[in-house]
């Protein structure tokens, strides 16, 4: 009698709880209330994708991406606390609450949006071709018959199959695969953003990007769905950065690109 | 929080599609590194029961390297490690346009290959005990014994054996995502990738997977029963 009494208190108060976490959202709480009564902000960010987010010797998270947000973290008046995810993590943990946001180097599409929302862009990047030097592919003219590398998780295997027909595409798993394929000369050509390419090439001089910008890729942070007070405040605080400067600094510690400030709306 | 989840996006042309060109690869993985892995596991087998020193130490070593070995090293090892031996550009014909699905196969099968020949040995072994001596008694040899006494009872015996095999050889065929084989999990990746519904995605694949390996099972079954009333 007595344990099953204390069977029923149990699952009662257990569903209590339940309901109670669940009604906190499901009364539009805004992750925004939630950071600021935290006193901290959890941001999920690449550890392999650099110049965006990858550790440093000291095993440290740095990169344009980290720079940026903590950057966001301060301007909010909240700590930060960085969580590493992949491609196949970053959803799952963004929705089930383990994170507030993304900052992990997240193209930004119409297709994706139906999942999650987006802030506005803060780069706008472009797929490019790196070869080894010397090699004859040029362009992506020349890819007719070569094989070409990409990255499982981006859409530069789409247009890369668009725009050259007739060349063969090798999709990774992660970007250290899809580069060890060209070098060991298992493909002709590797294809992503312009900017984790020169990084890239940085580290390895034997290679080099050539062709043109194939593809305009716009680059923002992921939230959950119908939060717009908290896309709000992100918003706002990455154009105060535009405003004041320091987003130029952190943008040319990065990057050789030219610049191009993300939009900042009238006051 | 409410979930978002679209239970009608697995059965969405996208989602098909991607499962049928999955499903595809994956059981021409499957079905070749089978039929290579039981041709290459028995011989590995006979190895191993045979009389003489040097073959049973040759299967022994086989079955200690490629049973211990991970698949995913092997798979790494021949993709990106034999162009470090052998560069491309002075071997051109060790690499064939479809090179991934070729080291794929050649990888689940030495694995599998290894599995398979522990499986067989168990049969002959558990047979042996009594029937091969009493099989040589009436004057046959080894060979005869083995051929006509233990072959012919085998099959019930590894059956179930090999059934768990055949499933992992189903499961293992997904490590071959990572050296850029476009199987039925790469599919479902993809499809997260470019929808974020990888929830839905990795349920379809689930589901598929489970089809697939429950005919297996029940093939086997059929024949076990099959093979036992005979």
């Amino acid at each position: 009698m007595l344990t099953r009494r204390l069977v029923c208190m149990t699952v009662v108060t257990a569903a209590t709880l339940v309901a109670a976490s669940i009604s906190n959202r499901a009364q539009g709480a805004s992750t925004l209330d939630e950071v600021k009564a935290r006193g901290k902000m959890i941001v999920g960010v690449r550890f392999d994708s650099p110049p965006f987010g990858s550790l440093d010797a000291t095993g440290k998270v740095v990169g344009f991406d980290i720079e940026l947000i903590n950057d966001i973290a301060r301007r909010l008046g909240v700590a930060i606390e960085h969580v590493q995810v992949t491609a196949k993590t970053r959803i799952p943990m963004l929705e089930s609450g383990k994170i507030d946001i993304l900052a992990a180097s997240l193209t930004h599409s119409r297709e994706r949006d139906r999942v999650i929302d987006f802030s506005i862009s803060y780069l706008l990047d472009g797929q490019r071709l790196m070869v080894k030097k010397g090699s004859s592919i040029r362009g992506v003219g020349d890819l007719k018959g070569k094989t070409v590398s990409a990255v499982q998780g981006s859409y530069n295997e789409a247009l890369i199959r668009k725009l050259a027909p007739e060349a063969r595409v090798l999709v990774f798993q992660e970007y250290p695969q899809a580069f060890l394929a060209l070098k060991q000369g298992l493909a002709d050509a590797f294809t992503t953003i312009g900017t984790i390419l020169e990084a890239t090439a940085k580290k390895d001089p034997d290679f080099e990007m050539v062709g043109e910008l194939l593809s305009s890729e716009p680059i923002a942070f992921g939230m959950r769905e119908n939060d717009s007070k908290w896309r709000d405040a992100i918003n706002f605080a990455l154009q105060d950065m535009v405003a004041d400067g320091t987003y130029k600094q952190i943008f040319d510690r990065h990057f050789s690109l030219p610049y191009l400030p993300p939009e900042t709306w009238a006051p | 929080m409410r979930p978002n989840i679209d239970w009608s996006f697995i059965v969405s042309a996208r989602v098909l599609d991607a499962l049928a060109q999955g499903l595809k690869v994956t059981l021409t993985v499957v079905l070749v590194a089978g039929l290579l892995a039981i041709l290459i596991g028995s011989a590995v087998a006979l190895l191993q029961v045979s009389s003489h020193r040097a073959a049973q130490r040759a299967g022994r070593i086989y079955v200690a390297l490629f049973r211990n070995i991970p698949l995913l090293i092997l798979l790494f090892f021949f993709y990106f490690g034999l162009p470090t031996l052998l560069p491309r550009s002075h071997y051109p014909l060790v690499y064939s346009d479809h090179y991934e699905i070729q080291i794929a196969i050649i990888a689940v099968t030495l694995v599998s290959a290894a599995f398979i020949a522990e499986v067989i040995r168990g049969g002959i072994e558990t047979i042996v005990v009594g029937q091969l001596e009493s099989a040589l008694a009436t004057g046959l040899s080894r060979r005869q014994g083995l051929q006509y006494v233990v072959l012919p009872q085998l099959g019930p015996t590894v059956l179930p054996g090999l059934s768990n095999e055949a499933i992992n050889i189903v499961k293992n065929s997904s490590f071959a995502m990572t050296i850029g084989v476009t199987e039925l999990i790469w599919q479902a990746q993809q499809i997260e990738a470019d929808t974020f519904r990888g929830f839905e995605a990795m349920t379809a694949v689930t589901l598929v997977f489970l089809l697939l390996n429950g005919t297996i099972f029940v093939t086997f079954r059929v024949l076990e029963y099959a093979l036992r009333a005979k």
